[in-house]
């Protein structure tokens, strides 16, 4: 008794003691105690779990040392709210106009940061540009590319000033003549959403347009290839609220103002291919256009299409046949094609380990689309096997 | 381990504070021991032997030194043996292969390289220092060798100075390592807590945003995937605000990671002693190296600049015995040769100042501090000069030929807050302010626990906070 009405004044005589071990025990204990996620829907990633030492070894040793460094990181007691925390001293106290590697823009409008080309995409960037080139010259007058540019090119009003961004315009320019000289059709959509950027065209939290700023490319496509536009006042639009996008999750800014994803209601059916080879595969499973079930959780995005299959295809209320090769800023896009095409084959490379040749010979398309955002287009690694002969 | 990770504040200091303090007292050490151990294999396992060997050597070579007192020729053979053994590590694992690269250069000739000593053992130049210093010491009598091979060992290898110093000499703490009861008390551990909290927050509030700037223009060498602006694009006055910064990171970083290291030392109840003292507050060189790394000049003083003469055998000989220390010190900096420019440099204004200049900065009141900046941040470009995504020669023709390119303006906009931050930071003002904060405890207790809070947001969110004094 006497011992302890000792101890508790002698101690309050150290209250940095007391406050700095509290906080150190405190949160050693609340990490033991919260049981592990496996995945970060805001980080969108899977999280290290805890990792076993399986030999005894230096090596064993050292690849376990650094496992377990790796998952009290991921596993830290309220990652999230720390790293959000980290990005409000950033952005109030500090002042800066970045965050997490995403700049701050006006209007709330979040830009990647992309100072200039990395490393890699020196080589990737010519290396899909030949293969893209390979692609028009192998159908001659089919070919379609277009390249969404980044919302930093329409909008660099909203960029920080002075914010040194690659300048996308010269390698488009470049990419235009370089494609057109490979016998293709370059549908230079930069000036089409110049014309609408007083509209809501592009997310301010993700990297992606919005479907209306997709819909407005695909005017443009509809008018270089001569086809009447989907006529988006006989469908009805369907809107999901509290959209935060990947730019969104990597900022974490307090002030974050949450997007809008819209849709068109559309009864079309879409086939996701099991793909086992090159050529047309003959199983798949049939759905819908949309996965609105992924309205419900963090990448909403993903609803479109559900995601990045390797190949789909959409019957639509068209005639013909077109084949669309791209990146995920196609899935809001594809959907407006149900209009012109009876067949809508959409291949993403990301997950279709083949070249182009044996599917193109099977289908006989009437028209090809490269569909890209320039920012995929100058660093996707699998790009290359649109080039791949046969 | 570094020191501003989740792994080493909320997993490894907790377990080791709660085990050495519960610890009976005959036991400390042995604890220290153990968990300074873990500390050191938990980022490479296989110099684990080096460690070992390294403190079986010192320890027997110090025990002999002291049982052969009356016989001068073994004495020496002993401290020869021990000096062997430190130095020979640090050359081989740190010098070489820059010295074979440099025999092949010079000569054309194809020596191969050694394998497998591609990383240095962690803090290999801080602990071989303090191993040298012992040995040293117990052959001048000025300590006696320590018998207990645990008590060494703990010496040797305690975490808070392993990797970043400061250079802790034998006798400094070898009082204490015997004291077993009432070793410390609980107000040294709150000092030390309160130094390891401004240590911390040094390090990843300062030091890592500020480096930033500079990792901005250069990138970052083990990630690929950072977007920077590339040094050839950058403007000159870009290149300057870089230089500066990484400046800023630099003291930041050192000087947090040497005050994270005093501040545990204190709570286990040791005294380390101070390793900087506001150096860019100097007004000439001279000063700056007498306020920067502190412990190490102090090393070099002790061990090669008084034992050659220092200023005792006339001003020839005092300048020669400048030119070894800052020649070493340079060396002692990294195998390269832009370590070994930057040592020489500051050899050259050392000297020019004894010569003549300095009476006139002493007199000076703003000059002299704009030269001495000035030119301790032109050192630091020296420094950089052979990193990844640095070329010593683009470097200085970018700082010093004025040129267009990539302008600096979104980056003083989107910094300067934390530039203006870091500028008080490098001043006693901040200590000032600290002094009116403390003297309440609900201010005292708000400014750490803010610290802490804040730090550890910043080491939650980092991807990247490499330790720039790591392979040293």
């Amino acid at each position: 008794m006497s011992k302890h009405e000792k101890k508790a004044p002698s101690l309050l005589r150290y209250p940095v003691l007391v406050v700095f071990t509290l906080f150190f025990a405190g949160l050693f204990l609340l990490d033991l105690a919260t049981p592990d996620r496996t995945y970060s829907e805001l980080e969108n990633t899977t999280l290290s779990q805890r990792p076993a030492l399986t030999q005894l070894s230096a090596k064993g040793l050292n690849s376990y040392f650094t496992a377990y460094t790796k998952y009290v990181k991921d596993q830290v007691f309220g990652r999230d709210n720390w790293i959000s925390l980290q990005s409000a001293v950033e952005t109030t106290l500090l002042q800066k106009e970045q965050s997490g590697g995403i700049l701050l823009g006006t209007e709330h409008m979040l830009f990647p940061r992309t100072y200039g080309l990395l490393s890699s995409e020196e080589r990737t960037l010519p290396k899909n540009t030949a293969a893209v080139s390979s692609l028009c010259q192998r159908y001659p007058g089919k070919v379609n590319v277009m390249l969404a540019p980044a919302a930093s090119v329409i909008y660099p009003e909203n960029l920080p000033a002075h914010a040194p961004v690659l300048d996308e315009d010269t390698y488009l320019d470049q990419l235009s003549a370089a494609l057109e000289a490979a016998g293709g059709r370059f549908v230079d959509v930069r000036s089409t959403l110049e014309d609408h950027k007083g509209e809501y065209i592009y997310y301010r939290t993700d990297h992606h347009w919005t479907s209306l700023g997709a819909y407005y490319a695909y005017s443009r496509l509809c008018d270089t290839l001569g086809l009447a536009p989907f006529d988006t006042t006989a469908h009805q639009a369907l809107t999901a609220e509290g959209f935060y996008g990947t730019h969104y999750s990597k900022a974490r800014n307090w002030n974050a103002v949450p997007d809008t994803i819209t849709y068109y209601d559309l009864p079309n059916r879409l086939t996701i291919y099991s793909v086992t080879g090159a050529g047309q595969p003959a199983e798949g499973e049939v759905t819908g256009l949309y996965d609105t079930g992924k309205l419900d959780v963090y990448d909403k995005y993903a609803m479109f299409l559900h995601g990045n299959n390797g190949l789909s295809r959409i019957e639509g209320e068209g005639t013909g046949r077109i084949l669309v090769i791209k990146d995920s800023y196609a899935n809001c896009f594809v959907p407006y094609l149900t209009a012109n095409y009876a067949q809508i084959d959409v291949v993403d490379f990301r997950n279709y380990n083949y070249g182009l040749d044996p599917l193109i010979a099977d289908n006989d398309y009437d028209q090809i689309l490269v569909l890209y955002s320039f920012d995929s287009f100058k660093s996707d690694p699998y790009l290359y096997r649109a080039g791949v002969k046969g | 381990m570094v020191f501003s990770t989740i792994i080493f504040l909320f997993r490894f200091l907790p377990i080791t504070l709660a085990l050495y303090y519960l610890a009976p007292p005959k036991l400390k050490n042995t604890v220290l021991f153990l968990c300074s151990l873990v500390f050191y294999c938990w980022g490479e396992v296989r110099f684990f032997p080096v460690m070992i060997a390294l403190i079986l050597v010192n320890y027997l070579c110090g025990l002999c030194i002291e049982h052969f007192d009356q016989k001068p020729a073994l004495r020496k053979a002993f401290l020869l043996a021990a000096l062997a053994g430190s130095l020979g590590m640090l050359f081989y694992f740190k010098y070489a292969n820059f010295v074979l690269r440099s025999i092949n250069a010079l000569l054309g000739t194809g020596l191969a390289q050694i394998q497998g000593i591609g990383t240095l053992p962690l803090g290999i130049s801080f602990y071989t220092f303090q191993t040298l210093s012992y040995s040293i010491d117990v052959y001048r009598r000025d300590v006696k060798a320590e018998r207990n091979i645990i008590d060494f060992g703990a010496y040797v290898v305690m975490f808070p100075q392993l990797i970043a110093g400061p250079i802790v000499k034998y006798r400094d703490v070898s009082n204490q390592l015997h004291v077993y009861h009432h070793r410390y008390n609980l107000k040294q551990i709150e000092e030390g807590m309160t130094l390891f909290t401004f240590g911390l927050a040094k390090k990843v509030l300062l030091a890592d945003a500020v480096g930033a700037l500079w990792t901005d223009i250069i990138g970052v060498a083990d990630s690929p995937s950072t977007t920077f602006v590339g040094l050839a694009n950058a403007s000159t006055p870009l290149v300057w605000l870089g230089i500066i910064a990484y400046s800023l990171q630099l003291y930041f970083d050192f000087s947090g990671y040497s005050l994270m290291g005093i501040g545990m030392g204190r709570m286990l109840g040791f005294d380390f002693p101070q390793n900087f003292n506001y150096p860019y507050i100097s007004a000439s060189i001279t000063e700056f190296w007498r306020r920067w790394h502190m412990t190490l000049s102090g090393w070099f003083r002790e061990y090669v600049y008084i034992p050659l003469g220092g200023n005792r055998k006339g001003l020839k000989r005092q300048i020669l015995n400048l030119f070894i220390v800052e020649l070493l010190t340079g060396i002692w900096h990294g195998a390269n040769w832009n370590f070994i420019c930057w040592g020489l440099y500051y050899f050259v204004l050392l000297t020019v100042e004894k010569l003549f200049l300095l009476p006139y900065l002493q007199k000076a009141k703003v000059w002299s501090h704009i030269y001495t900046l000035f030119l301790v941040v032109v050192g630091w470009a020296m420094f950089v000069g052979n990193d990844a995504g640095v070329s010593f020669g683009l470097l200085f023709r970018k700082l010093f030929i004025p040129s267009g390119g990539v302008s600096s303006l979104y980056f003083l906009r989107n910094y300067g807050v934390l530039l203006a931050v870091s500028a008080v930071c490098c001043t006693p003002l901040i200590e000032k302010l600290w002094n009116v904060l403390r003297k309440h405890t609900v201010t005292r207790c708000a400014v750490i626990l803010a610290l802490l809070v804040v730090s550890t947001a910043y080491v939650v969110g980092s991807t990247n906070s490499p330790f720039l004094y790591f392979n040293f």
